[in-house]
């Protein structure tokens, strides 16, 4: 399956791309005080209004450098109730995508209670790629009004 | 960060003055397969960003992505006098630089200007304009005609076998016309016995004629023949 690769400080990183709808670059983000620091701000992508989470801020602790190759990936994730969503995930040097077969994905069993989305390695020659789980990272981010409050629905404002 | 870079494929690869002695070549045969000018390449990203790209991309992602129609239709636009018209771009062999016509004796045609050489073959060279008919009116039009940028070009058009060369006064070039675009052409002006014109459509600020292909090669093979 296709990969998508990005950096967060030296480190990369790795996601599956069958989640991702589109790779823009870093846009004006509208900031929301009072939330937390890896929240990069809200903007508006095609009419609707998505949340960019900094990804090295979240797990690096510091914000991601603005540079022309630092994007915001954005990807689909499904609510509880099975609606879709598009949140903004914005990472350093998101310039390649890989072809890596079914196996190569391990799960060395590390209980991550911190950011259980971080959990699997892809396996690259020798080397391994840190995997992202795109699906476990909302549940990480209880900020968004969108993911916990279940009676906010966008829909009806 | 490029100008401590050593720029090796124009020192030693594909690129230099010299003929490349780069070892590295006999693996990945030219610099654009080499991890060195990849890496190069990508380090171009790691600018730092401008505030106002940020603004730019910001209005364009504001943008609903609307599904482009499908099924458009290439056509190439060209300028005879004042008019501008289009052929489907399938028909189109080549479009080249203007050059010399050479009259062909005891053939003395408005429509035939004569031959010329295209590439080594000898091709006829037809004038669209009085085909059309588009040089009568031509005086009045000369002074806007002016105003337009291009210049004159020949069209290498191909048709059943048949290669015609056509001197045309300026090419836009390609454009992709959807089939939503094409209104037809008023009555009036199509049952009149020179039209060629199937179809109008607007481009920029002009209405252009979509010339139909089938007519106009029919009777250029009359006319010539």
């Amino acid at each position: 399956m296709l990969v998508l690769l990005f950096y967060l400080g030296d480190t990369m990183y790795t996601m599956r791309c069958d989640k991702v709808r589109e790779v823009a670059p870093v846009v004006k983000l509208k900031e929301v005080p009072h939330t937390p620091d890896y929240f990069a701000g809200l903007f508006n992508y095609r009419g609707t209004i998505v949340p960019v989470i900094d990804l090295r801020h979240l797990i690096q602790g510091r914000p991601c450098e603005m540079r022309m190759s630092t994007r915001i990936i954005l990807v689909d994730y499904a609510r509880e109730d099975h609606t879709f969503y598009i949140i903004g995930l914005m990472a350093e040097r998101v310039t390649e995508t890989l072809r890596k077969s079914e196996d190569a994905f391990v799960w060395p069993g590390l209980n991550m209670n911190e950011a259980p989305y971080l959990g699997g390695m892809v396996m690259e020659d020798r080397d391994m790629i840190q995997y992202l789980d795109v699906d476990r990272l909302p549940q990480s981010l209880q900020f968004l009004p969108l993911i916990e409050n279940k009676d906010y629905d966008p829909e009806e404002t | 960060m490029m100008e401590d870079q050593d720029r090796c494929w124009k020192r030693i690869g594909v690129w230099g003055h010299d003929p490349p002695t780069c070892p590295e070549l006999k693996r990945v045969i030219h610099c654009r397969n080499c991890e060195v000018f990849t890496r190069a390449g990508r380090n171009l990203l790691e600018r730092e960003l401008p505030e106002s790209y940020k603004e730019e991309w910001g209005q364009v992602l504001l943008t609903q992505k609307g599904e482009e129609p499908a099924g458009s239709v290439s056509l190439v636009l060209f300028r005879i006098e004042g008019e501008w018209l289009a052929l489907p771009a399938q028909l189109f062999a080549e479009i080249i630089e203007s050059r010399t016509v050479h009259t062909v004796p005891h053939r003395k045609s408005e429509v035939l200007l004569g031959v010329i050489n295209v590439n080594g073959e000898i091709h006829l060279c037809v004038s669209l304009k009085s085909l059309i008919g588009l040089a009568e009116n031509g005086e009045d039009k000369k002074t806007e005609v002016r105003t337009h940028r291009g210049h004159g070009r020949l069209m290498v058009v191909k048709k059943d076998k048949d290669q015609w060369v056509f001197p045309v006064d300026e090419i836009h070039g390609i454009g992709h016309v959807y089939p939503h675009m094409f209104q037809d052409v008023p009555v009036t002006v199509s049952k009149s016995k020179s039209s060629f014109s199937k179809k109008i459509f607007k481009w920029e600020d002009t209405h252009v004629a979509l010339l139909d292909d089938e007519l106009l090669f029919y009777s250029l093979k009359r006319r010539i023949q």
